[in-house]
């Protein structure tokens, strides 16, 4: 065998755009992106794919404190859409926020600028619009208020959720068509005409759920809104007895009445997956984090609180459980996406 | 063999000749780990000599000693009951892929990957281009190309712009 053959050889293997992707995915992402400025082919490789390495799968947490930027207020998260995360801090002493959008695996961020100076209108709040699928370009959806204008619920507009190219309001029975820039009336499931604002309202994948639980029944149901906003069908049934049996504190016995008992727990995600068998549901019950299946109803204990300071019990409505004051959870995916 | 069908079948052999000519006489049921084999043999077409123009004979060489092994394996690991000896089976057979990747030199590395790609054997080529990825992983990008023997083909300005979109990688 002559060199000259083998060397013909070598050059082949990364001219093989199969064969140098069956590497590039191998890669944890920092290699991944570093990779990047091997060459235009590399480049445009690994852009294209756009891909999430295989072997970088995270057994710690990728991160425990918001720091990317030192605001005397403090951050928190408002949402993740598609991989990004977008935050605020919270209020100053002028009742004023300031907005970040966050990516976690590249730690880039943009402050975005404040929202402009109309005096006579609040912010109530701020949503996100992205997904990568459609279009590399985000928007930022402000919903103010005019001062005059008393409402009861301050809070309804605080945490929007993007879906299918619309942003939508947990309690409200309209969304906001990101394209259009038209509001649209949205049909509301009979549950959700009870009142009841606990429960679960998010995203995931192309498919928005909405849950809405009782802590005086394990049993509740998800409901998916259809792709042409039409409305609601019945997903998936839940029952949480068997959780409860496994985990008893979770099942707190009330005073008055004494025969009525209450379960703690709040839905953190429903997570589905793209085979639908393997989609699942993260809940936050006494100390424990649990991942249930959706599908064949097993599930396991997949992280344990460190004691004491996390859960906390909401005065107003005994038995639910709340996490940290804040009952809700973002998803972390790993995205390139530049902001 | 444990049935008389599978020791008809196989000691039916196919003709297997590398780029530099070499013959190598493989059994039927080890070849089926080649996914392009396996088509040909479904086809029919495996009468004669196989021409392999993508491979040569130190590489085959390797390629079917791989097969090999993986091919007992399946066989002894029918016969084995316990759960714990089919345990110890995985454990040992994870042993001795790493240490058959391990003893190769780069280039022997490079020509097993095109050549498992080429055969189409999964298991072989998750093994090698894992260990290429372990390679790459960590290196600069001065390097990677040196590793590959790969030109720049970025202005420096271009270069420039590129780590500093991604500069989180190169702290």
């Amino acid at each position: 065998m002559s060199s000259v053959k083998r060397k013909k050889k070598l050059n082949s293997m990364t001219d093989n755009d199969d064969l140098l992707t069956e590497i590039l995915v191998r890669l944890p992402l920092k290699s991944l992106l570093r990779c990047k400025s091997v060459s235009k082919r590399w480049r445009s490789l690994i852009s294209k794919y756009d891909f999430v390495p295989l072997s970088d799968k995270p057994t710690s947490p990728p991160f425990k404190t918001l720091t990317f930027v030192n605001h005397p207020s403090g951050l928190t998260i408002l949402q993740s859409c598609h991989g990004l995360l977008f935050c605020s801090s919270f209020r100053d002493r002028d009742f004023r926020h300031d907005y970040y959008i966050y990516n976690p695996t590249t730690k880039q961020f943009l402050t975005l600028p404040r929202p402009g100076g109309q005096n006579s209108t609040f912010v109530q709040g701020i949503t996100l619009a992205y997904d990568p699928d459609k279009s590399p370009h985000y928007k930022v959806v402000c919903v103010r208020k005019p001062k005059s204008f008393i409402a009861n619920d301050n809070e309804s507009f605080r945490r929007g959720v993007f879906w299918n190219g619309a942003i939508y309001w947990r309690g409200h029975s309209f969304y906001f068509n990101v394209n259009e820039e038209k509001l649209r009336k949205m049909p509301i499931p009979d549950v959700w005409k009870d009142g009841s604002r606990f429960g679960y309202f998010d995203a995931s994948r192309e498919h928005l759920h909405l849950a809405v639980i009782s802590p005086c029944r394990t049993k509740f149901d998800v409901y998916e809104m259809k792709r042409d906003y039409s409305g609601w069908f019945l997903k998936y049934h839940v029952d949480l007895e068997a959780i409860a049996i496994s985990f008893p504190d979770m099942i707190t016995i009330c005073v008055d009445p004494p025969d009525l008992h209450y379960y703690k727990f709040v839905i953190l995600g429903i997570i589905r997956e793209a085979d639908d068998g393997e989609s699942y549901m993260v809940l936050h019950i006494p100390g424990k984090a649990i991942r249930y299946n959706l599908h064949d109803k097993t599930f396991i204990k997949i992280f344990d609180f460190s004691p004491g300071r996390e859960d906390v019990e909401n005065i107003c409505n005994p038995g639910y459980l709340r996490f940290n004051w804040y009952d809700d959870a973002y998803q972390y995916i790993e995205t390139l996406a530049c902001i | 063999m444990s049935t008389p069908s599978s020791s008809v079948f196989s000691y039916r052999v196919l003709k297997l000749k590398s780029s530099d000519g070499e013959i190598f006489e493989v059994k039927q049921t080890v070849a089926v780990q080649s996914g392009v084999l396996k088509q040909m043999m479904e086809d029919g077409c495996t009468e004669g000599e196989i021409p392999l123009n993508n491979v040569d004979s130190p590489t085959l060489a390797k390629i079917i000693e791989w097969c090999n092994k993986h091919h007992d394996d399946d066989v002894e690991g029918r016969v084995l009951s316990q759960e714990k000896e089919k345990e110890k089976e995985k454990a040992d057979m994870k042993r001795w892929e790493s240490e058959f990747i391990d003893a190769l030199n780069r280039d022997e590395l490079y020509f097993l990957l095109i050549g498992s790609n080429y055969m189409n054997i999964k298991e072989l080529l998750d093994c090698a281009a894992q260990k290429v990825a372990g390679m790459v992983k960590g290196k600069t990008p001065e390097a990677i190309r040196e590793m590959f023997n790969i030109q720049s083909d970025f202005t420096e300005e271009e270069e420039k712009a590129i780590r500093k979109e991604n500069q989180w990688a190169f702290n």
